[in-house]
């Protein structure tokens, strides 16, 4: 893994430096054909045989500079920018194609992300009150009846708010059902609940308008 | 040379180069080129180009360095050497070329029965 990020990055230095590389490579590769050419005339031969000889053994010179020029370069990049030019032809010559493949994107896209709004809202994203992690509903269970239910009896809450040791506030709620008439528009329902005393203390929340109720005026 | 043999070298080459820089220190391409050469009895006779591109491969690995020096006849040289990380490199191929080639040793040989 160290070593494919060490190779990437030396990739883009030489990407970058890729002139000098080149110039470099090639001041290297006459040094080598001047070195083999010295040897062969230590070996007896003619000048120009000596020449030629180191060339062959050294191998094509344009080929060797492509051979490193393709492996210093960055031959992911340049397929990639081939790939989507390529991808842009084919599409514009089969647009029935294009739009199916568009469509089918878009609606992937889309549904994601609406699901993912879901999720981020209502399981990612804490609730916006003093110590979301320790609120809980409480609900109750007759003795003869498996099915639990979402609610208990006023006299319960009460019985809780007096002597459980397990929370630190108890508070009640419970729905409202009622059309409000807002100012002289249309009627518009809007959520809302009642709610003993400390309910909002308990949530450390502070309402938006108005005061919050208090225990001894309640 | 045939492409047969090209192909052999390919996987090899690189470790031959490594250990050539290990025992020999700082060397040019031609030196190394050369080194493999006369070591394997002139058996490998390379296109002394397909040097550079394990050197390349070699460089970018991290397991040598290069640095540009003088040669022997005076002329600009870039010289090879290699690191700490190729030596260890060359230490875990070293290994396993030899694991692999006494296996391959002993299947040739096994006998009939």
């Amino acid at each position: 893994m160290f070593v494919f990020v060490r190779m990437f990055a030396s990739k883009i230095r030489s990407w970058i430096s890729r002139r000098r590389e080149d110039r470099e490579f090639r001041q290297e590769l006459a040094g080598h054909l001047e070195m083999l050419t010295h040897e062969n005339i230590r070996c007896g031969m003619s000048p120009a045989e000596a020449n030629r000889i180191a060339h062959v053994r050294l191998g094509g010179i344009t080929q060797l500079q492509e051979t490193n020029r393709e492996l210093k370069g960055l031959p992911m990049l340049e397929t990639l920018v081939q790939d989507i030019r390529y991808a842009f032809r084919m599409l514009r010559k089969n647009p029935g194609f294009m739009a199916i493949a568009v469509l089918t994107l878009a609606f992937g896209i889309g549904a994601n992300s609406a699901i993912f709004t879901a999720v981020d809202t209502l399981a990612l994203r804490p609730l916006p009150y003093r110590n979301p992690e320790r609120l809980v509903t409480i609900g109750s269970r007759e003795a003869h009846h498996p099915e639990a239910q979402e609610w208990i009896s006023a006299p319960t809450l009460f019985d809780l708010q007096d002597g459980a040791q397990s929370f630190s506030a108890v508070a009640g709620i419970s729905p409202v059902w009622n059309n409000i008439v807002t100012g002289r528009e249309n009627a518009e329902r809007l959520e809302s609940l009642y709610v003993s005393a400390g309910f909002f203390p308990m949530l450390g929340v502070q309402p938006a308008i108005g005061r919050v109720l208090r225990a001894e005026r309640g | 040379m045939s492409a047969d043999r090209s192909e052999i070298l390919q996987g090899t080459l690189d470790l031959m180069v490594l250990k050539t820089l290990d025992t020999m220190g700082s060397l040019h391409g031609y030196g190394v080129a050369r080194r493999i050469e006369q070591i394997s009895e002139e058996a490998l006779q390379i296109n002394q180009g397909t040097i550079y591109a394990s050197l390349v491969r070699l460089l970018q690995k991290g397991w040598i360095t290069s640095a540009w020096g003088t040669s022997e006849n005076n002329r600009k040289a870039k010289f090879y050497s290699i690191t700490r990380s190729g030596k260890k490199q060359l230490n875990a191929e070293a290994e396993s070329w030899e694991r692999i080639a006494s296996v391959i040793g002993r299947v040739l040989r096994a006998e009939r029965g």
